[in-house]
């Protein structure tokens, strides 16, 4: 699966999050990092509409990231979907070469995450406030994934980076709603793979485990059908 | 010391070596993990033993 990342903030160079974010993803070969202020040296006059397609075809993954402004992406992003979404590109029912693909977007926001529900001091919540990419992913014949919330990055102790720096991987190179079987094959693929821990035994238990809860699953199954007729 | 201690024990010691923030990432999720299955594998046992004790198959 190739992914392609694109990123308005018209900051980006002074952003704590898009740096931590940027960071976390160099480790993949198949994600393409694609800064509209950096790319187009805060231009986007100069935005080159075939090769934004040729890049939009060539990956299965669009993610959209960016800091919530005024409760929408800042306006490069907005002046590229314009530009380079035209009605035959993306309609489902025109040439639709979007169709299949997946959509999703990481944004961050400056306050927490509680104040964007009903009754909250946003009273939205960011599935509301996210509805236009859920449109368009519809009319384009995407599918649209579960958004990626990024909520007040500079009030994060260590442990919440560690668990946004595993959640961002996850989030731009497996598939999606990963049940808890499929996550620990993750996890012990990165281990053995791509980690140099000297961490064998550990690796082992994981296994060992997995084995345990399949064997302890396959049981009670048994069981209930058993209970069932 | 049982099984989960004991890797979480082993885990912790990584932890506390100078090791990259990359690294300590990828160890606090397999901490998460670890104890997520030693404690899935313990209901799941509960629940075996709940379904043998039916006083309808006695």
């Amino acid at each position: 699966m190739k992914t392609l990342i694109i990123i308005s903030h018209p900051e980006i160079l002074d952003s704590a999050t898009q740096s931590f974010l940027k960071a976390t993803q160099k480790s993949f070969d198949n994600v393409t990092w694609h800064s509209l202020e950096v790319d187009y040296d805060n231009d986007l006059n100069k935005l080159d509409i075939e090769y934004e397609k040729q890049l939009l075809k060539e990956n299965d993954r669009i993610i959209f990231q960016f800091p919530l402004y005024w409760y929408s992406a800042p306006a490069s992003l907005k002046k590229w979907q314009d530009e380079v979404l035209t009605r035959t590109f993306t309609y489902k029912e025109d040439e639709g070469l979007l169709k299949g693909k997946e959509l999703g977007i990481v944004t961050s926001i400056g306050n927490s995450l509680d104040h964007f529900q009903a009754g909250g001091f946003e009273n939205f919540s960011l599935s509301e406030i996210l509805i236009p990419y859920q449109a368009l992913a519809k009319r384009a014949g995407m599918m649209f994934m579960k958004p990626l919330i990024i909520d007040q990055f500079i009030y994060m102790n260590e442990e919440t980076k560690y668990n946004l720096y595993i959640s961002y991987q996850k989030y731009i190179s497996t598939k999606q709603d990963m049940n808890f079987t499929e996550k620990t094959n993750w996890l012990i693929d990165q281990l053995t793979n791509h980690y140099d821990l000297n961490n064998n035994d550990i690796i082992d238990q994981l296994k060992i485990n997995k084995d345990d809860l399949d064997d302890l699953k396959m049981q009670i199954n048994l069981m209930r059908q058993d209970e069932e007729g | 010391m049982n099984h989960e201690d004991w890797a979480i024990k082993k885990i912790d010691e990584k932890l506390s070596q100078p090791i990259s923030f990359k690294e300590k990432a990828i160890l606090f999720e397999t901490k998460n993990v670890i104890k997520e299955q030693f404690k899935r594998i313990d209901q799941s046992e509960a629940e075996l033993d709940g379904r043998s004790w039916t006083p309808n198959k006695w």
